[in-house]
This record gives C-alpha cells, structure tokens and sequence, in this order.
C-alpha cells in the first residue's frame, strides 16, 4: 500500500463504523454480544489506518499534496448538493492535526469497545449500546476529517445525539434519562452561537471551505465585527460541546451513562471536538485578538473552577468530570494564549490518561456496585492493576516528571507564562489542585481502610478484556509525552511551531509545575492517608467554602432559578399574550373582520355581479333588441332608402379620398 | 354650348327624380315606372360619355340599347310579378308587402 493510496482511500476509516452501526442496530437480535467485535473490528481498521496515515506524516514518508492552512494538507471533496449556484461538499481533510485526532479517536473508541464487551454483559440493550459506540465514532470521525463548516457542523450535531443516546442510555432511571437531556439541551443552546457563526461566515466570506476560509480571512480584509464575531460565536457552541464553563453543568451529570461510554465522551468524541473546533479553525481565532482573550479567560475561568468543584465531590465519576472540564479549561486557555500545538498536545495525552481513569473507575465501580468513595476504600489489594493503571493516570494527569501529563501541561504553562503571567499563576494553581483532588480520589478509593466491609469483600479484579484496555493506555499515559518531546515534540506535527511561543528550559516553567504537583500530593497524602479523619474538621471549619463547593458555585440552582423566575414567567406572559391578545383578539379578530367582508362580498356578489353584470346583461340585450328590431320593418322602400343613403354616403367618401 | 356637364347634370335630375320615384311611390306600377326613369338617366349618361371622351368608338351607344331591352324586359317580369301579387294580396300598395316584418 502506497501512501497516496492510504490518503485517498482515508474516508473509509470514517464509513467503517458507519456500516458497524448499521449492521450491528439491524442484526443485535443475531449477532448478540459478538456485535461488538463487529465494530470493534471497523475501530480496529479505522485506529490502523490513521496510524499509519499519522506516522507517514510524522516522519515525512506521507507526501501531503496541497500547501496552505497549517503547512500541507491532503483534501478530497465531492459535490453533495447544489443550491442556486453554491455547491455544498462532502470531503477528507487530513494534515497533521486531523491526522492526530483520528488516531485519538480511534484508539480509545477501539479501547472502550473492547472494554465494554465485558463491562455491558448481561445488559438488556447491549446491541444497541455497541451500535449508539459506533455512530458516536463515526460522528467525531465526520467531524474531524471535515474540509468545510458544514460538514463539520453535521458531525457536531451527531456527536451531540450519540451523547444523548449514551448518557441517557439507561432511561429507567430518572436521573440518566433527566442527564441526557440536560447535556442535549444544553450543548443545543451553545449551538445557536455555533450557527450564527456559521450564518455570518457563509454571508460575509462567501464559502464553508475551511481551506478557502483560511485563504479568504487572510487575504481579504472584512469588517472588523466579522472577524471578532465569527470566533466568538464559533467557540459559544465549542464551549457547550466542551463543557467549559457557564455550560460545563452536563458533563459532571453525563456520568450518569455507562461508564465505557463516559470515557468515550470525555476522552475523545465529544468534549474533544470543542477544542478541535478551535484548532480547526484557529485562523479565525487568530484574526481576531480579543476572540484569543476570551477564549484564554474562559479556559483559565473553567479550569480554577472546575478543579475547586472538584476537590469535594464524591462520586468518584463526578471527581473524573470535574478534571476533565478543568483540563479543558486547560486547552483552551492554551489556544486562547496563541498555544495552538500545546492545546492539542494536551488534547492528545489526556484522551490517554482520561479514557484510562474513566475505564478505571469503571472496572472499579463494576467491582463494589457504587459510585460513593466514601463506601470504598482499600481495594488496593483486592484489583491491584486497576489500582497501578490508575496510579498511573493519576501520576500523569497531576504532571509527575516524565509522565505524558508533565509534559503537555509544561508546555501550556510556559505558552501561558510567555502571554499573561495572571494566566500563568492561575494555571499553576489549578494544576496544584488537579494533583490534590485527584491523589486524594486515589487514596480515598484505593487505599486506607475498607470503610464498608460488605464491599470490599465482594469487590475483585476485572477480566482481561477490561485490564487490557487499562494497561495499554498505561502505558501510552506514560510515554506519550516524552515520545512526542523526543521527537521534537508536537509542533513538528501539527506544522504551526511559527506560531508558537518558543518555550523550553525555563526553570521557573518547570519549578511551578513540579511545586504544583508536589505540593497538591503531599497535601491530598496529609489529609486522606495519614490523617484521615482529618478531613472531616477541615469541612467543618471551612464550612461557608465547603458547601459551595459542595453545592458547585451554585450553577445548576442559578439555571433552575433562571428558569422558574425569569424564563417561566416569560413563558407565562406569552403563552397568556398569545392567548388573550393573539388568539381571542387578533386570530378570532380576523375571523370577525372576514365575516363581515364576506357578507359585503356577499352583496356586492349578489347585487352588483348577479344583478347587475349577469342578469343586466341579458336584460340589457333584450332592451337593445327591442329598439334594433324597429329597423326590419319590411318595407323593401325603406331598405333601399337606407342603401341609397349608404351608397351616396360612400360616394361622397370616395370622392373625397380620391379626388 | 351645351357640353358634357349639361348632359350629366340632366341624367342626374333623371335619376334623382327616379330614385325619389322609386322611394316615394306606394304603388308598385309606380315604383316600376321610376325604375324605368332610372334606366334612361343612366342611358343618358352612357351616350353622353361616349360622345365626349370616346368620340370614335360607339360602345356606349351599345350599352344604351342593352338597357333599353334590359328594361323592356325588366318592365316584363316586374308586370308580371305585380299581376302575381295582386292576385294573392289583392294590393299592389308596397307598405302593405311587409311580411319581413321584424
């Protein structure tokens, strides 16, 4: 197989698990549980392909055809319909950083498939859980390799259904069912920003194309609102898909799904694709400084608020949540800063090491039958890979030197330090958080004492098929980090390292995050492993503090609030305005008003059409006959009279034409 | 000198009075009459024509004789068709011929 080849034959790395979809939804009754190695085999081939198209491109063997965009690019679009003269287009878009997140996606989609053959056993709807897995992959898929807005735009709003059908997949109970609309409606209302965006792009640059975007916004000069609106509007709806906050409130909710399934949502296909949005389109971003601004305090804001919601959750799930919108806050404060590589970068070694705590804290909660950590407690011994695998995430989120984490949150850090040294403190912060919150979810859950015995007994290790998954992205959550430094890091990739900040050895850079990760672990060690009762006095004596976190700033109560105070009553008066004013005065109105025009229709028909024109007619004729009638009188004199009288007439006339 | 115009302005008093004739009389004898009164006007105007504009060549005076046997027989046919009137209608007054009456 040809590199070229591999490029042009790329779209089925997107159709593969499209026809898994399919042929698992239609066959679930006949295939049962081996459905899933149906779809696991089309992730498989999908994770192959885009690894081999990523390594071609990495070591420069895969020759990239197109310049533009970020460095070279490989595009292939079809004509999907034509509206006036405007052709809308299907197509592959694949560079370096399409290439990257097909790897990522495909990977922990293929990691949670395999995993969930194990964990979904027994489970009523199975079939259509692997099924719902693979339309999820394929929308991100569609998404990412997307060469114009529309396109992606669709994949946007499938990824935002899949995730629906995924959080809400086990309806019977109340709160998934409530969850998965919560996250559909919210993500929905980000969206409106998204498509007016689109709306604006369409109207003032005339094309979808995202290649042809990025030409026309740097060759052309628009309106400077155009240019500060697009990427504001666009990362509105990137900030419903990404959780970042005020949207962030679906995604601590989203856990309510199977727990494979949130892995899949917050490592690779949905939160993802809000920070895809942006290095997709950074251009735009780019074209507009306070567009950057935002997007970097917006990230900055979610990240130190999301890690304090997350210091006193305990729903082991809902700790994993908290990180991850706060790791988004994260990657966008590294886009914001003008950090397009490190965002992604991070982007990529969290899907590892995010996928891997989620998976873990599957094949925990599958052991102990709970999600409260304050029931678990010493399972160390009882599911040892799990709790290493873990570990180990643990280690590389909070940035443990040499792990994958260390290094994309250094290199945030340092682009960070080199924009707004305010950005700067306050990443370093949360990242003193991250390390706190999530040691102590490790310690709580893992070690100590077995706080409920009934549990910890039954508790016990995972199969092979899920401790598999957990290992390989282990490892990958260990090394990927240095394997991309090695290499020349990431930039090289994603060809954008004009663009970046040059950062590297700054010792205050890496003395903060080493501080960060040191401090934040010896504290979470203080408090939930050597003095474990010691956290209990420090929620009573910071009690104002705890409860609002507890009670997460309050965001959903303000919502709710928002609703029955503001929204509601808004509703209210329309719904009465529409009734009384609209309905009984204006609709029931025009009834009034067109009866009474047909009744002067009416007349005006009966009267003036009838009477007048129809039967005047007739009478008018038969008057007129009544009068010409006379003229036949019979009398062969008075005939010739008048034909003499027409002849003379004729003569005269004659005479007179022609002289 | 008596010329052309006099010759036609006699043939259009002729005809004027035959055509008054034809208008005015009630009996059709009558009426036959000025037709005949008519035809002579019209004769004079041929001859006259003839013998001003074409002195050499007498082809007016043909069409002079064609319509005088054209109204003898004309007075013919028209006589008879009196007789034949008559004969039903017991009239010969042409107002009370009116069967054409709208």
């Amino acid at each position: 197989m040809t590199e070229s080849t591999l490029l042009i034959n790329s779209h089925w790395i997107v159709i593969a698990p499209l026809i898994a979809f399919i042929v698992i939804l239609a066959f679930r009754k006949i295939l049962g549980l081996d459905g899933a190695w149906v779809g696991a085999v089309a992730l498989l081939y999908g994770l192959i392909h885009s690894f081999l198209i990523a390594i071609g491109i990495f070591d420069g063997s895969l020759v990239l055809p197109s310049q533009g965009l970020q460095g070279h690019y490989f595009e292939s679009s079809q004509s999907w319909f034509t509206v006036g003269n405007f052709s809308f287009k299907v197509g592959m878009l694949i560079d370096g950083l399409s290439s990257i997140m097909l790897v990522v996606v495909t990977l922990v989609s293929f990691l949670v498939q395999v995993y969930s053959i194990s964990y979904m056993r027994g489970h009523p709807r199975f079939g259509r859980y692997f099924a719902y897995v693979n339309l999820f992959t394929f929308s991100m898929l569609l998404l990412v390799v997307a060469d114009n807005m529309l396109q992606l735009f669709i994949g946007w709003e499938l990824v935002g259904l899949c995730s629906y059908l995924l959080i809400g997949f086990d309806y019977e109970r109340e709160a998934a069912a409530y969850a998965g609309r919560k996250a559909f409606l919210t993500t929905k209302i980000a969206d409106i920003g998204m498509y007016l965006g689109l709306l604006i792009i369409f109207n003032y640059l005339g094309t979808f194309s995202i290649p042809q975007l990025s030409q026309n916004i740097a060759s052309m000069q628009y309106p400077t609102w155009v240019v500060t609106m697009i990427p504001i509007f666009l990362f509105i709806g990137a900030m419903g898909k990404s959780a970042q906050v005020p949207f962030h409130v679906w995604l601590p909710d989203a856990m309510e799904g199977p727990t494979p399934a949130s892995a899949l949502i917050h490592a690779a296909t949905m939160v993802a694709a809000g920070v895809y949005l942006v290095a997709r389109v950074f251009f735009l971003f780019e074209a507009s400084p306070i567009a950057l601004d935002v997007v970097a305090w917006v990230g900055v804001i979610t990240a130190v608020l999301a890690a304090t919601m997350g210091l006193v959750a305990s729903d082991i799930k809902r700790v994993l949540a908290f990180s991850t919108v706060s790791q988004l806050g994260f990657m966008m404060a590294a886009l914001g800063c003008g950090g397009y590589s490190s965002g992604m970068f991070h982007l990529s070694t969290h899907a590892a090491f995010k996928a891997l705590l989620f998976l873990c804290a599957g094949s925990v909660i599958h052991a102990v039958h709970t999600n409260d950590m304050w029931k678990m407690g010493g399972l160390l011994t009882k599911m040892p890979i799990t709790a290493i695998t873990y570990l180990i995430a643990t280690l590389a989120i909070a940035g443990f030197p040499l792990t994958s984490g260390f290094f994309s949150k250094e290199e945030i850090l340092a682009v960070a330090f080199h924009h707004n040294i305010v950005i700067f403190f306050l990443l370093s912060f949360t990242a003193l958080l991250t390390a706190f919150y999530m040691f102590r979810s490790w310690f709580l859950t893992f070690t100590g004492l077995a706080r409920d015995k009934e549990i910890h007994h039954h508790a016990h290790e995972a199969p092979l098929l899920m401790t598999g998954p957990l290992m390989l992205l282990a490892v990958l959550s260990l090394f990927l980090g240095a394997f991309f430094t090695y290499q020349g890091n990431i930039t090289k990739w994603i060809h954008w390292g004009s663009h970046d900040t040059e950062h590297h050895g700054s010792a205050v850079i890496l003395m903060a995050s080493l501080i960060a990760f040191v401090v934040g672990m010896a504290l979470a060690m203080w408090i939930y492993y050597f003095k474990p009762p010691k956290y209990q006095a420090l929620a009573v004596r910071f009690a104002p503090l705890y409860q609002i976190l507890v009670q997460r700033y309050k965001f959903d109560e303000l919502y709710l609030w928002g609703i029955h105070r503001i929204f509601n009553p808004v509703v209210n008066f329309s719904a009465h305005f529409d009734y009384r004013f609209i309905d009984q005065k204006v609709v029931d109105g025009m009834g009034v008003l067109g009866k009474g025009f047909s009744y002067v229709s009416d007349l005006f028909d009966k009267y003036v059409i009838d009477r007048f024109m129809v039967d005047g007619q007739g009478t008018f004729m038969d008057r007129l006959g009544l009068y010409v009638r006379r003229i036949q009188s019979g009398l062969a004199q008075s005939y010739l009279f008048w034909m003499a009288i027409g002849l003379a007439s004729m003569l005269v006339w004659a005479s007179h034409v022609f002289k | 000198m008596i010329g052309l115009k006099h010759y036609l302005f006699l043939g259009g008093i002729l005809f004027s009075i035959g055509l008054f004739g034809v208008l005015s009389r009630r009996n059709i004898v009558g009426i036959l009459m000025s037709i005949e009164i008519l035809f002579n006007a019209v004769g004079i105007n041929f001859v006259a024509f003839n013998r001003f504009t074409h002195p050499g060549i007498p082809w007016g005076h043909g069409f002079t004789l064609f319509v005088i046997g054209l109204a003898a027989a004309e007075a013919v046919v028209g006589l008879a068709l009196v007789l034949a009137i008559y004969r039903n209608s017991r009239t010969v007054l042409v107002e009370k011929l009116n069967l054409l009456q709208g």
